[in-house]
């Protein structure tokens, strides 16, 4: 099973949102990182198929997707970043709705839906309207939502947006344990779910795709880039304002700040092992 | 399939909007039957001692005066109405030889008798156009005018009289004039039909729909059906309930008369083999063809579109605008073909007469602006059906 990004690229009128984005996923989970507008639903959009690339295409096992139609959308589950539901419909409703769009027969998608309301701990307000739902309950029956037809290929845009940090733990714990064998895309802010649960980590920036790979590999790129400095008073502020600082704390009196950069920032820096967020900040500074 | 539909029809009636507006069509309903039905005219009577009558009571003895002439209508049944009525009710006879107007309350077989009455100076008239070289009609050996001269429709075979007050009204109120209840009927539907595509969209639904298996075919078709099935319901249970209210209030009695011996409705002239009740089943056919194009085109629209809000408005615009258009425009070919437009369409009483008229396109073809309805229904579900398809199938989910 495999999922090829050729040359995908997308134009709302001249401003270009993906520029020739070439890419293949087999069986794992992917971790779309990226600051504000950097392409990343646009992406899933794409490959969800619908939107419509101004060029390029999406594969899945070598045929284009837009000629698989059904048999392709038979096989994909999909979180889009934010959506409506129907505030009138309880959450048993919802998901049998989804279960009769995603052609389920009646019977198992009652089975399904009980089941993943169960998993989802919703199982208690499975007859309640979703209007009366909190943003992380919804989030959770969006992404119950996804799971209703067993898809090959998963797409969640932000699935972990509003979750508690309880519930985070379970999504990733529960992202593990059905991604087996399944083609898992995910986009999120939150860098350590990325860190926690992507096998594999693509980075997004201003619609091209700077980097993919292991956390690992993607990491060497800024090994021996990652610098912690003591400073005090005005030589801190000088720092932060020159360089990119990932973290500060105060340790007696004197600030400890954590900071990527290609050069060392100060006489005084010792190298640090780097994180992913580390990485992140390296590609957006100037953004974030 | 069925799930799908059942989901649609759900979502569209738990809509308070639309719950709202059936509410407001149930009340119009109501005021309608008020009128119509239980507070008409055939519900009072006054009997020749004049002894005033109400309810059921004026139902039974307009029936049973009806009742008298039930059978063949010819001038000589007319010949009896008028002697009869002219014995019970000499005063109000004398009325209506001399033109002037008659009490309501009289017994609706006599009710129209006018219309064969000549006027005192009908010699004259005979005279004055014999010397203009024209001709008038001779009239009957009564006196009367024959109803040969009303129209062509009853040469060979006599038509059949019978009640009709209760017909009539019913068709009258359902859809036999622009303000019955079928008008109100179909602003519902595009209220609910407006949202049934632009309401995935403003929800941001569409995404989750689009993706599914069934998004892109099926559900298109589900949501399409589920409007029509929707049109077919209000306009089906508003006919259920008049026709509750009127057999509960007046009974089946005339059914299988003549309409065009029912002489309120002024359908005398039209050349369609219809009795009362075919009529009124005619008339529902005429406003279904007609909900069923508004909820077509309604769709097309809502697909379009980007909030139900916006597809109500152009909905509504583009539902009234043949009814404007057909206003201000001169009598002519265009304005009769204007006719096959839902709110031109709803009235019943007009796709009637229009063939009656000799400068209607349709003149002497009296089934031609029903088939021109119905056929522009099948193409606005087929036309209308199909760029709703593919306008929601090719929706670009780009938030
Ligand atoms: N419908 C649209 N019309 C015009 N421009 C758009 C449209 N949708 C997105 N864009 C632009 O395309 C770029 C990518 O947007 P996208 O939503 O894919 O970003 P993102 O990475 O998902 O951001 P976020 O983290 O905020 O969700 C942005 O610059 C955005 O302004
Ligand atoms: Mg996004």
């Amino acid at each position: 099973m495999q999922l090829t990004l050729d040359r995908l690229t997308k134009q709302y009128g001249d401003k270009t949102a993906l520029d020739r984005i070439d890419a293949v996923f087999r069986p794992g989970i992917y971790g779309l990182l990226g600051a504000n507008g950097a392409g990343k639903t646009t992406l899933m959009r794409l490959v969800c198929d619908i939107l419509k690339p101004t060029s390029g295409e999406v594969a899945f096992n070598g045929t284009n997707i837009r000629d698989l139609g059904e048999r392709y959308r038979s096989v994909i589950g999909y979180l889009p970043q934010d959506f409506g539901y129907y505030p009138n419909f309880t959450a048993m409703n919802f998901l049998l709705y989804m279960a009769s769009l995603k052609g389920l027969n009646a019977g198992y998608a009652k089975k399904k839906s009980l089941e993943l309301l169960e998993t989802f701990g919703l199982f208690a307000v499975k007859d309640k309207k979703i209007k009366t739902f909190s943003g992380g309950m919804k989030r959770r029956l969006g992404i119950a939502q996804t799971l209703l037809n067993n898809p090959q290929i998963l797409i969640l845009d932000e699935p972990t947006a509003g979750l508690d940090p309880k519930e985070r733990v379970k999504f990733r714990s529960l992202l593990r344990s059905f991604a087996e064998d399944k083609i898992v895309i995910l986009s999120t802010h939150i860098v350590t779910d990325v860190e926690y649960i992507a096998d594999e980590i693509l980075v997004i920036k201003g619609g091209t795709l700077l980097k993919k790979g292991a956390e690992s590999t993607i990491l060497q790129e800024i090994a021996g880039k990652v610098w912690e400095c003591r400073a005090a008073g005005q030589e801190a502020e000088r720092l932060e304002t020159r360089f990119a600082v990932c973290s500060r704390k105060r340790e007696n009196g004197e600030a400890v700040l954590r900071i990527v950069s290609d050069e060392k920032p100060c006489a005084a820096a010792v190298s640090a092992a780097p994180c992913l967020e580390d990485l992140y900040l390296y590609y957006f500074q100037r953004e974030v | 399939m069925l799930r799908m539909i059942r989901f649609e029809l759900k979502k569209i009636c738990s809509d308070s909007v639309v719950i709202g507006s059936i509410a407001v069509l149930l009340l119009i309903c109501f005021l309608i039957l008020q009128a119509y039905c239980f507070g008409s005219s055939a519900a009072s009577a006054i009997t020749p001692d004049g002894t005033r009558l109400s309810g059921r009571e004026a139902i039974a003895f307009h029936q049973s005066i009806a009742e008298k002439y039930a059978g063949d209508f010819t001038d000589d049944t007319i010949a009896e109405m008028v002697s009869d009525f002219s014995a019970a009710y000499p005063a109000e006879y004398a009325k209506m030889t001399e033109g002037g107007s008659v009490s309501s309350w009289l017994p609706s077989s006599y009710l129209y008798l006018a219309m064969f009455i000549p006027p005192a100076n009908y010699d004259e008239i005979a005279q004055d156009a014999l010397a203009e070289g024209t001709s008038i009609p001779p009239l009957t050996e009564d006196g009367l005018v024959s109803i040969r001269d009303y129209g062509a429709a009853y040469a060979d075979k006599p038509l059949q009289y019978g009640y009709g007050d209760s017909w009539a009204y019913f068709f009258m109120g359902f859809c036999g004039q622009t303000i019955a209840i079928a008008f109100p009927a179909l602003i519902v539907i595009i209220i609910a039909v407006s949202a049934v595509f632009a309401s995935e969209y403003s929800a941001k639904m569409d995404a989750l729909i689009l993706i599914a298996r069934h998004g892109k075919n099926r559900l298109i078709l589900a949501k399409l059906l589920a409007a029509m099935i929707f049109a077919t319901g209000i306009i089906g249970g508003l006919f259920i309930l008049f026709s509750i209210a009127f057999g509960l209030q007046y009974g089946a009695v005339g059914w299988n008369a003549d309409m065009q011996t029912n002489l309120g409705l002024s359908l005398m002239g039209v050349n369609l083999p219809l009795n009362n009740l075919q009529l009124i089943l005619f008339g529902f056919g005429i406003v279904w063809s007609a909900g069923i194009f508004t909820a077509a085109v309604t769709a097309m629209i809502s697909a379009v579109s980007k909030t139900p809000f916006s597809s109500l408005i152009v909905s509504f615009a583009v539902f009234m605008a043949p009814w404007m258009i057909r206003r201000l425009l001169p009598e002519g070919a265009l304005r009769d073909l204007l006719l096959v437009f839902p709110a031109n369409a709803v009235n019943a009483a007009e796709v009637l007469r229009l063939p009656v008229s000799a400068a209607s396109i349709y003149y002497d073809q009296p089934l031609a602006p029903a088939l021109c309805i119905a056929f522009a229904a099948v193409v606005a579900v087929l036309i209308a059906g199909t760029l709703a398809y593919r306008a929601f199938k090719d929706h670009q989910a780009a938030g």
